[in-house]
């Protein structure tokens, strides 16, 4: 359990904390609830989270032994603010809050920061394929390979497009989010989450529509 | 397909609106006129057919994704750890 992944985390474990009031944190509490009763509480409302954590830590990690540390830990942290996480709230998100903030402060901490910008890296990279791809014939054939290709395929598109773009496209078409759910988790403002959505959605499509042509479920139309 | 198609919305606007459609999310155009337009215009029906299976099959290819059973135990085992040690803070 004392991985690599655990050792590396910030000096400051509860750093991830800023911010989280837009969930509604609150130090009111209006009965005092017993330790046991708070530890009952978390096991049977955050608890049921835990396939979802982890297929999203999975995403992230790619590796599951990383996205059991990830869960993990993400669990303690709820654990330990979760007097403070006022019921009624959208527990859901908060948790996966806390799974992407403690992904970022794990992982991509470690990361040396990228030269290129990978927004603008996407824009030349998507603005090359939609010249190659602007054809009104393919579409309904488009449609029809979609449809065939295996869901493998499908996930392996998504985890090889950027994870900010990629992560919004989760969240909102697997785990159902809001803009405004995501934007709160992300951390970032509406407007980025829809731009991340439209632009991991094209580069999902682009991908999917190479790969359906090299793969010869769509026969390519000159 | 920037022509005028139906209802006086130009296919810009409606192709604009698709993601926003498609999650429920608040929508620039009218749903009303973006459904009109979608009858009346094959290639924004297209757009729309493709946009909407591709968030089908989004969301189909990563299901079911299930965590190992001992993690949920761990994590249980951690958290009696952390009660205990919250508990001597706060006697």
């Amino acid at each position: 359990m004392a991985t690599a992944l655990l050792k590396s985390r910030p000096a400051n474990p509860d750093s991830f904390l800023q911010g989280v009031g837009s969930f509604n944190m609150t130090n009111v509490v209006e009965h005092a609830e017993s330790n046991a009763e708070l530890t009952t509480r978390f096991e049977r409302d955050a608890m049921q989270y835990l396939d979802q954590l982890y297929a999203g830590a999975m995403r992230m990690t790619r590796n599951p032994a990383d996205a059991e540390d990830l869960v993990q830990e993400t669990y303690a942290k709820a654990y330990r603010s979760f007097r403070q996480f006022q019921e009624g709230t959208n527990l859901k998100a908060w948790l996966f809050r806390i799974l992407t903030n403690t992904y970022i402060n794990i992982y991509r901490k470690n990361q040396r920061d990228p030269k290129v910008d990978p927004t603008e890296q996407i824009e030349d990279w998507q603005m090359a394929r939609a010249e190659r791809h602007t054809s009104g014939g393919l579409r309904s054939a488009e449609t029809e390979a979609l449809e065939n290709l295996p869901n493998t395929v499908i996930a392996e598109a998504l985890a090889s497009i950027p994870i900010e773009y990629s992560h919004a496209v989760y969240l909102a078409d697997i785990e159902g989010f809001s803009y405004k759910e995501i934007a709160e988790i992300e951390d970032v403002p509406t407007g980025t989450v829809m731009s991340r959505l439209h632009r991991g959605r094209k580069a999902l499509r682009e991908l999917l529509h190479d790969y359906a042509i090299e793969n010869g479920y769509i026969k390519e139309v000159n | 397909m920037s022509i005028d198609q139906s209802g006086g919305t130009p296919c810009t606007e409606i192709l604009g609106a698709v993601y926003a459609y498609l999650d429920n999310e608040p929508v620039s155009v009218e749903r009303d006129l973006i459904r009109l337009h979608l009858q009346a215009c094959p290639p924004c029906c297209d757009e729309f057919d493709i946009e909407a299976l591709l968030k089908e099959l989004v969301a189909k290819s990563c299901c079911g994704e299930q965590a190992p059973s001992q993690i949920r135990q761990r994590i249980m085992t951690q958290i009696t750890q952390i009660q205990v040690e919250i508990s001597k803070q706060t006697p």
